[in-house]
């Protein structure tokens, strides 16, 4: 895949408080997810450079941010934070806010006219920040961060005080802004959700540390980290791209690893890439292809392992097509009448997921 | 009757808030932001003259501006005047009577500015300095007017050392306070009740504007 961006091994010690953080960004959107007071927001800012006390070594693309004898101020980082709470200046309008970040900014970067056309806000430049909504002043915010020319870019929880409809609208603006403006973005979060709808890659931290970093989709797959992320139901995730549209039944086909798929009830333009997340307990397995179904998708699928769970149920490790994994969860009576085994190829028909925000 | 006083106790408020803006707005803000173990004393000393009797600030300025003194002596040799029974005798003193009320408005306004607006300031590329003036004494604003007014009419209303400093040299260290003192001396009452009145007034108008500020926004500290 492509370089990274950003590597870092920090250290920040404080009371009751440990930081020892190793990782790399790469391009596309990093979720940073953990539980509250695990660190990270305070990982965000010693790779702003606001935490003074904290040390290391961080380079970047070429360049050399930190290391033990030396460290460059944070206003000559090329860094963007925004910060939960925003920070706009009150002092200054909305423009004037833009003007600031345009005027100092370290790099080339995108012009006004731009940023005020993706993120909506052509509405809101003569406003100032004490009149502006919450997702009003997380857009302009956001674009504020933007117009710094900024080549790494930082937001931390952007979204925790927003309510529902308001995330639904921001989140395709925070999606678009690695490709639009050639900018990797590290995003601290804790909801699951914007996991799973934003990133490309997430890292999870836990008590000051970051002890997984890897491509959504495989992260979510995998047994070892559903306890980390949250305790989740067995699951997979699936990346996948619509490569046609039936228009007498009003369906999407799409392609991915696990094979070919179809959805009712999206409209999507042939290439856009979409997220699906498959269920154990939405999986049914049979011996023969499905001669008539209401599920759309069936697939061959492979059985690797069966682990018991208890309470009469087991859970069936699969692969369906190019080794994507699958989870089902079925019956011992079921996986006894079936015969299920290692190696055995059964079909499988799932109800995939389709998760927010089409990539 | 004679309206020098009033001419010289304004132009004496005016310098002394100007000196002490200049000199205490970086005192103010390292007393609002800084970490040295020093910070707590220096925030005691600048709090000094608002317990102090004036007669205490008085003799000591006596003793440090005098020919003999500290600073008095080189002060004499350079330029050639004492200061001592002099306007910039008492542009000293008041500086340093007047420190509190300037000083701790604006470090309470600073304190109220935070770190949060100087950190994202930095995160767009502003230099610290740069940070300070475009965005730190902008949101400080309120503090700064209530600094200004404070230091002014607290200055106005200084009487006891600066008696002690400058005496009551008519056209020089002759401020309104001692002027109403003198007028009562003399049992020229009416001209004490013009002074006095015209003092009151304006005190009361200094601290009703204050207030109305103060109300208006939650921003900016009062002493």
């Amino acid at each position: 895949m492509s370089e990274p961006l950003l590597t870092f091994d920090l250290q920040l010690r404080r009371q009751g408080f440990r930081l020892e953080a190793e990782g790399r960004l790469e391009p596309g959107i990093t979720a940073l997810f953990g539980p509250s007071g695990c660190g990270k927001t305070t990982l965000l800012r010693c790779l702003a450079g606001l935490e003074k006390a904290s040390e290391g070594v961080i380079r970047h693309d070429g360049s050399t941010w930190q290391t033990r004898s030396f460290r460059l101020p944070a206003h000559r980082r090329p860094v963007g934070l925004v910060f939960q709470d925003m920070r706009l200046f009150e002092h200054m309008s909305v423009a004037q806010n833009f003007e600031f970040a345009r005027r100092r900014r370290r790099a080339e970067g995108p012009r006004q006219q731009e940023v005020v056309e993706v993120l909506g806000v052509a509405g809101l430049l003569d406003r100032m920040p004490a009149a502006l909504s919450g997702g009003e002043a997380q857009r302009v915010a956001l674009g504020r961060a933007l117009l710094a020319g900024p080549r790494v870019l930082l937001m931390d929880e952007p979204l925790a005080g927003l309510d529902h409809e308001r995330r639904a609208r921001i989140m395709p603006l925070v999606r678009a802004i690695p490709e639009r403006f050639g900018v990797p973005l590290l995003y601290v979060t804790h909801t699951r959700q914007e996991v799973l709808t934003l990133a490309d890659r997430v890292m999870l931290m836990d008590r000051g540390g970051i002890v997984a970093d890897d491509r959504v989709a495989d992260m979510f797959s995998a047994p070892a980290c559903w306890p980390a992320l949250g305790g989740i139901e067995p699951t997979v995730v699936w990346d996948a791209r619509v490569v046609a549209r039936d228009n007498d039944w009003g369906l999407t086909a799409l392609a991915s690893d696990a094979g070919r798929l179809r959805l009712a009830g999206i409209s999507c333009d042939a290439g856009t890439r979409l997220r699906l997340l498959v269920a154990a307990r939405d999986v049914v397995l049979t011996l023969e292809p499905p001669v008539a179904s209401s599920a759309l998708n069936g697939l061959p699928v492979q059985v690797e392992s069966l682990e018991d769970r208890g309470n009469g149920l087991v859970l069936v490790r699969l692969t369906a097509g190019r080794r994507a994994p699958l989870w089902a969860e079925v019956s011992r009576q079921s996986a006894a009448a079936l015969r299920l085994a290692p190696g055995r190829r059964v079909h499988a028909l799932i109800r995939p997921q389709l998760l927010g925000v089409p990539h | 009757m004679n309206l020098t006083p009033v001419w010289i106790s304004l132009q004496l408020a005016s310098v002394t808030v100007i000196v002490l803006l200049t000199l205490g707005t970086p005192l103010a803000w390292w007393l609002a932001v800084g970490r040295s173990r020093w910070r707590v004393p220096v925030d005691a000393l600048v709090a000094l003259p608002l317990v102090l009797p004036p007669t205490v600030l008085g003799f000591y300025m006596l003793i440090l501006l005098g020919p003999q003194g500290p600073i008095g002596g080189p002060w004499l040799a350079v330029t050639g005047d004492t200061l001592t029974f002099s306007f910039t005798g008492l542009v000293i003193t008041s500086v340093l009577y007047s420190l509190p009320f300037v000083v701790q408005p604006l470090r309470d306004a600073f304190r109220g500015v935070g770190a949060g607006p100087l950190e994202a300031a930095a995160m767009l590329g502003a230099r610290p300095l740069d940070a300070f003036f475009s965005v730190a004494c902008p949101l400080a604003g309120r503090g700064f007017l209530t600094a200004a007014v404070l230091g002014f009419a607290h200055t106005l209303g200084e009487f006891g050392a600066i008696l002690m400093v400058g005496g009551s040299i008519p056209g020089e260290t002759r401020v309104v306070a001692i002027a109403i003192y003198e007028h009562v001396e003399t049992l020229d009452y009416a001209s004490a009740h013009v002074l006095s009145a015209g003092l009151l007034a304006f005190s009361f108008l200094v601290l009703l504007a204050i207030y109305t500020l103060n109300r208006r926004s939650r921003s900016g500290g009062m002493v």
